[in-house]
């Protein structure tokens, strides 16, 4: 069952704070979290957050297309292993 | 550099399909079908040279013919050979794009030509590109955003890439993140 609307987005409170703290202060640094279950709101865009996976932070750079999801989709639990093949990588 | 060093795996045969020597396949290219467009291919050994051609699907692996192959057992014995071609045949990429391939291995330097550690992988899961970076210092590995910003310079020729700083973490106030009530820590 989805999550009733009026309750609007859950976010974790302290986390709020950190991202109100990183807006404010000049330099640009990544917040560490652990709250994986916090969904992201508008005013997270532009941050960078370092997501616990369980034994390291993920960086992940907020973009407004993710705005709505959850922390954790974008830091993988487990180990991934593959092949470099073809793949490429571009520098953002 | 040598001949061997300078290639990639595009797949590997995990099984045959049928009695006419069609092998299943397992991609590692980023669009699977695409394994046969890079023209002949060779085993890991360079002994073997094949040419393939996509001729199917088989759950998520691929059905390939191999020319000249029309025989099941034949096709058995070739079970677990790799797929090789040289870096060279990959096509040319745009700017500021890199293949994961001449990525992985280059040595990390900061700005002072100290060097930090090694590229072991490169990946994206869904929050852009980042590299896997092995430090020297404690064979700890560290993920960096592959962005400018963090990754000002790559030299492929040369075999390093400059990174500006390992990630920057915000210093913690244990002040602002204590918890306020029970249901409210992460």
């Amino acid at each position: 069952m989805t999550r009733s609307v009026w309750k609007g987005p859950f976010v974790d409170g302290y986390l709020l704070k950190k991202a109100a703290n990183a807006r404010n202060s000049s330099k640009n640094e990544v917040i560490k979290i652990w709250s994986r279950r916090s969904t992201m709101l508008p005013q997270f865009v532009g941050l960078t957050f370092g997501v616990h996976n369980g034994h390291k932070f993920i960086p992940v750079l907020v973009t407004e297309d993710m705005v709505g999801h959850k922390f954790g989709e974008f830091a993988p639990t487990r180990t991934f292993y593959g092949h470099a093949a073809d793949k490429k990588a571009k520098r953002g | 550099m040598s001949k061997k060093d300078n290639r990639i795996c595009l797949g590997a045969i995990v099984g045959v399909h049928g009695i006419r020597g069609e092998v299943k396949v397992k991609s590692f290219t980023e669009v699977a079908e695409d394994i046969d467009q890079y023209g002949m291919v060779e085993n890991k050994e360079g002994t073997r040279k094949f040419e393939i051609k996509v001729v199917g699907h088989s759950k998520d692996l691929l059905r390939v013919k191999i020319k000249g192959l029309d025989d099941r057992n034949e096709a058995l014995a070739l079970k677990g050979t790799g797929f090789y071609v040289s870096k060279d045949v990959l096509p040319a990429l745009e700017e500021e794009e890199f293949y994961h391939a001449d990525l992985i291995g280059l040595k990390v330097q900061d700005e002072d030509s100290e060097v930090l550690g090694e590229v072991v992988g490169v990946y994206n899961f869904g929050a852009g590109d980042m590299l896997e970076i092995k430090l020297s210092e404690n064979g700890k590995s560290e993920m960096l955003p592959f962005t400018k910003e963090y990754v000002p310079t790559i030299n492929i020729k040369d075999g390093y890439i400059i990174v500006r700083s390992l990630i920057n973490f915000a210093e913690e106030d244990e002040e602002e993140i204590s918890f306020e009530d029970e249901d409210n820590e992460g």
